[in-house]
């Protein structure tokens, strides 16, 4: 099948269909409803092992001399993988994201880089107190290193070099910088020269981290006959074929089976960490070749860092009316803070710096991809308001846009390129209903100048930015199989908890006309990966793959209504089946709530069973669609924003959110409960980023002090006065098919600063420290 | 390590029977186990500290888990979980205070299971005390060094250190046992509130060997006296103090008394002095609760460390707040 992707933007869900429909049964409903969601903590396998690592309790630390032998002689012990076995010391993933090939992650090294780095052994056992009784067992002699767990020191000239055996090639001059690059659009130093006034802002954010319910895990079961089977907790499925590419197994010798993954609180499961993950258990369990082995983490599982921590400084050229004229941001992190800034608006001048340097915390972690640019998009806004003595939301009006254009220039190509809507303005209709969700217009103040009769400071933040976009990806796709009235999707993707399924079986159930009920996703397993589905869900996979299910749906829809006017032919010797519809044309039916009918005489109707009898279908949309990877959007038109509430104690420092509106124009929702699942949850975890969550470190050891789900604060629903007001806008305005957009990373990103500005108009003082503990907020009233 | 380590669980079915157990080596007792299991999870403790018993009190008979008055006098069991003591209707209607810090401790579903004896039993939440595996073999473990000192702290005391540590007690019900002037009684004697709590190696309270509460005895409060109880934590969901308070004001009573701010209970007598007598409103709340900071040594910020300055201006705000709330 072959499609135009510009054609798929305007395809219009079909009326009266499951798209848009609330009070669909969730296709997870009855597995996690009734505990009977298998997750790969749950697998248990006959004889099957189990293995652990070793953590570092050092931050920079070498191993000089390891003894386990009496680890070995503990009964139950099966292997213990040193790091310095050929097996294991060459194994590496290069590249953590999101810089690919920035630096190196070994499987098992000798060298410690951070605090509970799992690294110098493996051992294997019956049972996992066997594991850890054999830890404990292992004679280390560490050689303890210079260690550095804030930017600022590890940048400094002279400093000592830090995870020095971590890169792929020669370090670069400067020490501990990995990066020192940008990105640049138009002409900033001019456009700040001739500025009206030249704004600064310093910010930094903490480090956080996905603090997982289930720690990670894999199973693998090397057979004797080198087939291998895997049982993997990771966002992308195709570890087969990375595995093949490291020599380790045949892909064509793995099954990879992807169980419910449990949360990580919007962590995403997945990053070249966790592949080597797989790629260490394969190993192991190729050592132990015929029986099964469970490699797992410890229960706190706070291996990873969150890709926003660091420091962002900003230098913003406005004009007196607000309209920004260029920005220069430089992250000392790992991203470039600004590419969502030029996305969203119509600011043609936008230098992104980014210089990275390394840290002895735990690994970059892409955990709610874009933290960083919402930072950066919320605090230009608000500094721009704050300076000009300017409402916020006209700031962001004055310069929405996209990729530099400003929206009568969008408007004009979406006319030009028959976009449906095309006048309709996200932002404004975002805006609108926003505002009056949190009577904005009644509520706004200047800072500082509203005090409670409780004896707070009240205050409102605002924040907005594009929802992101994701594109159809050719190498992965899906198939589409029908038999006995059903039809099931076929593609293995791993349910990170946003129920992409519903919304996948919605698609098909509207395009074929079955019903809901009659389409089933079945995703834990994929023979060969030969159907694999983009990213699980938010922001990439249910937009990513609604092209092909709409593809496939309306092929099988074409197949069953030809079935219907078709004889069919009877075995040897029988005589021919009359077609279910004889006489009548293709054309001439219709198929709704798996029910083919006769259009002008709807009560001419027959079940599709009946239609199909044992008669079978198969169709894939794997190969057919055009490669979007290498055509980037024209422009991201959905746009989303968030407001809140704030009572500020100037006392305690304790600031309580009484009201939270979020809107995001998703262009066309497919299954509501699921936007709004995104919106909700991802609003109250993107709140905690700003609030309440970080790591905090020991200054002497580098050892992460609250890494426990006690002791980092994870934001909840009971920690909000009142449930997040949640909105959709539908503008059919996204680039992909029904004009879809995705929904759950940029939720989790979008308020990650918010509190920051609410302070501000709350009390007049900027805290401009990630979260705005009471810490810092007593520090920024100067009572602190 | 995350895996637990061998220990013998014995169920006692009365006092006696717990005390016998208690004599073994190594024997703890075990309520709801909110916090002792934790401690064991996670390999807090010195290996040579580790329970190797725990002894039950849940099965006692008869139960220790009642809340009864008698006489005018309010009696608990130590085994009354937080929750039944925060929804008791009597509690809250003539030892609010007492209600309220039991309904901000922790969640619903640790009260469900927490006891108040527990509670007021707990050791200290200093990160470097809790840390897993022992990471720290600080003071309150037996080590030489108070960790918190040199480190990170800026939850730690703001009256300076007890015996060399800077960490503090985390009860929510404790201020406000003592503001009410309670007793908690043992199986060997009855003890006043005010005195229950010291530093200790692990542990937070005055407890012997073999030793454990029973019951909590609080006095009826005098007509016309108030109480309340605040705190200041970092989610009102579930968190540990960063600062609490509780105050009994009124009919010539005026026990204020702060918590998680210093090794023990702090209770405020500059702040009671202050409000003696006087009218409650916004100035004499206020200069009260100065007057309750005004011996405070808190810890200096020094490099990446914040310190603990931030919590005094919290305290005193917390201090106001709850006299404020006996007006």
């Amino acid at each position: 099948m072959t499609f135009d992707p510009a054609a798929r933007q305007k395809w219009v869900p079909p009326a009266d269909s499951p798209i848009g429909k609330r009070g669909l049964r969730p296709k997870d409903g009855h597995d996690k409803a009734t505990g009977e969601a298998m997750y790969v903590q749950d697998i248990s396998l006959p004889r099957m092992l189990y293995a652990k690592f070793l953590r570092s309790p050092y931050s920079q630390a070498d191993i000089k001399n390891m003894d386990t032998s009496k680890a070995a002689k503990l009964p139950g012990v099966i292997d213990i993988l040193r790091y310095d076995d050929p097996d294991i010391k060459d194994i590496k993933r290069a590249g953590s994201d999101p810089a690919p090939g920035s630096y190196t992650i070994y499987g098992l090294p000798g060298t410690a880089d951070h605090y509970n780095h799992p690294m110098g052994v493996i051992v294997t056992a019956e049972s996992e107190e066997i594991c850890d009784e054999a830890l404990r067992l292992i004679d280390i002699e560490w050689e303890e290193k210079q260690f550095y767990v804030e930017p600022e020191e590890s940048m400094k000239s002279g400093a000592a070099d830090i995870w020095y055996n971590t890169l792929p090639y020669p370090r670069p001059p400067g020490g501990n910088i990995i990066r020192d690059d940008q990105i640049a659009y138009g002409d900033t130093a001019k456009a700040l020269e001739t500025s009206y006034k030249v704004i600064q802002a310093r910010i930094k954010r903490e480090e956080t981290t996905p603090a997982g319910v289930e720690p990670q895990c894999c199973v693998a079961y090397y057979k004797k006959d080198g087939y291998l089977d895997l049982w993997i907790k990771c966002q992308p499925t195709n570890a087969a074929t990375e595995m093949a590419g490291l020599g380790l197994v045949d892909f064509v010798k793995v099954t990879t089976r992807v169980p419910y993954q449990g949360g990580w609180f919007g962590g995403i499961s997945w990053l070249h960490w966790n592949n080597l993950f797989i790629y260490v258990a394969t190993v192991v369990a190729k050592r132990v070749e015929g029986r099964p082995v469970k490699l797992i983490y410890d229960e706190s599982n706070f291996y990873n860092m969150g890709d926003e921590y660091g420091i962002f400084e900003f230098k913003i050229g406005v004009s007196e009316n607000g309209k920004i004229n260029g920005v220069e941001g430089t992250m000392i992190g790992c991203r470039e803070p600004m590419n969502k800034l030029y996305k969203t608006s119509n600011i043609k001048n936008i230098l992104s710096k980014r210089i990275w340097p390394f840290v002895n915390r735990n690994n970059y972690c892409c955990f709610r991809h874009g933290v960083c640019e919402c930072t950066a998009i919320d605090t230009v806004t608000n500094y721009v308001a704050a300076e000009l003595n300017m409402d916020p939301t006209e700031v962001c009006l004055i310069n929405d846009g996209s990729n530099g254009d400003d929206w009568e220039t969008i408007k004009q190509w979406r006319i030009d390129n028959g976009w449906q809507n095309p006048e309709v303005r996200s932002m404004e209709e975002v805006l609108r209903i926003g505002k009056a969700a949190i009577d904005w217009d009644n509520k706004w103040h200047q800072p500082g100048t509203l005090k409670l009769p409780n004896g707070k400071m009240h205050g409102l933040g605002f924040t907005h930015c594009y929802v992101w976009h994701g594109v159809a990806n050719t190498n992965r796709g899906a198939g589409l199989s029908y038999s006995g009235g059903v039809a099931y999707i076929r593609g293995q993707f791993s349910d990170i908890g946003v129920n992409a399924a519903s919304a996948r079986a919605a698609t098909v159930a509207a395009e074929s006309g079955l019903r809901y009920d009659d389409v089933t996703c079945r995703h834990f397993e994929s023979e060969l990966q030969r159907y694999a589905h983009s990213q699980p869900g938010g922001s990439l996979g249910t937009e990513s793959n609604t092209p092909q299910m709409v593809l496939m749906a309306r092929e099988l829809k074409k197949w069953i209504l030809q079935q219907a006017v078709t004889e069919a032919p009877g075995r040897p010797g029988a005589p021919p089946t009359p077609a279910a519809f004889p006489g009548k044309k293709v054309n001439e039916l219709d198929i709704k709530d798996s029910y083919v009918f006769e259009i002008s005489n709807p009560t001419n109707k027959k079940h599709i069973n009946e239609v199909t009898k044992t008669s079978t279908y198969h169709v894939d949309a794997s190969a057919d669609l055009v490669p979007d990877h290498a055509v980037p959007y024209k422009y991201y038109m959905c746009k989303q924003a968030a407001f809140i509430e704030v009572e500020v104690d100037t006392d305690t420092g304790h600031v309580d959110i009484v009201n939270t509106a979020i809107v995001n124009d998703v262009g066309t929702v497919i299954s509501p409960e699921g936007v709004e699942g995104q919106q909700y949850g991802g609003g109250t975890m993107a709140l905690g980023k700003s609030l309440t969550e970080e790591i905090i470190r020991d200054p002497q050891t580098g050892v992460a002090l609250n890494a426990n789900l006690l002791g980092y604060g994870i934001f909840t629903m009971a920690d909000l006065d009142k449930p997040i007001d949640c909105h959709q806008v539908e503008t059919r305005g996204g680039n992909n098919a029904y004009g879809v957009t995705g929904i759950g990373e940029s939720l989790g990103c979008l308020l990650a600063a918010l509190t920051n500005a609410a302070i501000y108009n709350a009390t007049g003082k900027w805290v401009n420290h990630i979260p705005t503990t009471p810490v810092r907020v007593l520090k920024a009233l100067g009572k602190g | 390590m995350q895996t637990w380590k061998q220990f013998n669980h014995i169920n006692a079915n009365s006092i006696t029977e717990a005390e016998t157990a208690l004599a073994e080596k190594g024997a703890w007792v075990i309520a709801g186990g909110t916090d002792i299991l934790g401690m064991m999870r996670f390999d807090i403790l010195p290996h040579d500290m580790y329970p190797a018993v725990l002894v039950n009190l849940k099965d006692i008979t008869p139960s220790l888990d009642y809340i009864k008055e008698e006489n005018g006098m309010l009696k608990i069991g130590a085994l009354a979980k937080l929750e039944d003591i925060a929804h008791n209707t009597m509690i809250n209607e003539k030892y609010k205070a007492l209600a309220q810090a039991a309904h901000r401790t922790a969640s619903p579903h640790i009260r469900e299971m927490g006891t108040i004896g527990g509670n007021i039993c707990q050791v200290n939440r200093c990160w470097y005390f809790q840390s897993h595996e022992n990471r720290f073999h600080c003071l309150r473990k037996g080590g030489n060094m108070c960790w918190a000192l040199p480190g990170d702290n800026r939850y730690h005391s703001i009256y300076g250190a007890m015996d060399g540590c800077i960490a503090v007690n985390p009860s929510d019900t404790a201020p406000a046992l003592i503001a009410l002037n309670a007793k908690i009684l043992t199986n060997k004697r009855t003890i006043d509130a005010v005195d229950f709590w010291v530093v200790k190696i692990p542990g937070s309270t005055i407890l012997e060997k073999g030793e454990f509460v029973t019951e909590i005895q609080v006095p009826p409060l005098a007509v016309g006296a108030k109480s309340a109880f605040t705190k200041l934590a970092l989610r009102k969901s579930i968190d540990f103090a960063l600062v609490n308070c509780a105050a009994v004001i009124g009919s010539n009573n005026y026990r204020i008394c702060l918590n998680a701010v210093a090794p023990i209970p702090k209770r405020v007598t500059a702040s009671e002095d202050s409000i003696k007598d006087k009218t409650i409103d916004e100035s004499s709340a206020e200069a009260a609760a100065i007057a309750g900071i005004n011996d405070v040594m808190p810890m200096a910020a020094a490099g990446y460390n914040p310190g603990n300055r931030w919590k005094v201006s919290a305290a005193k705000g917390v201090l106001k707040q709850t006299i404020l709330a006996c007006k």
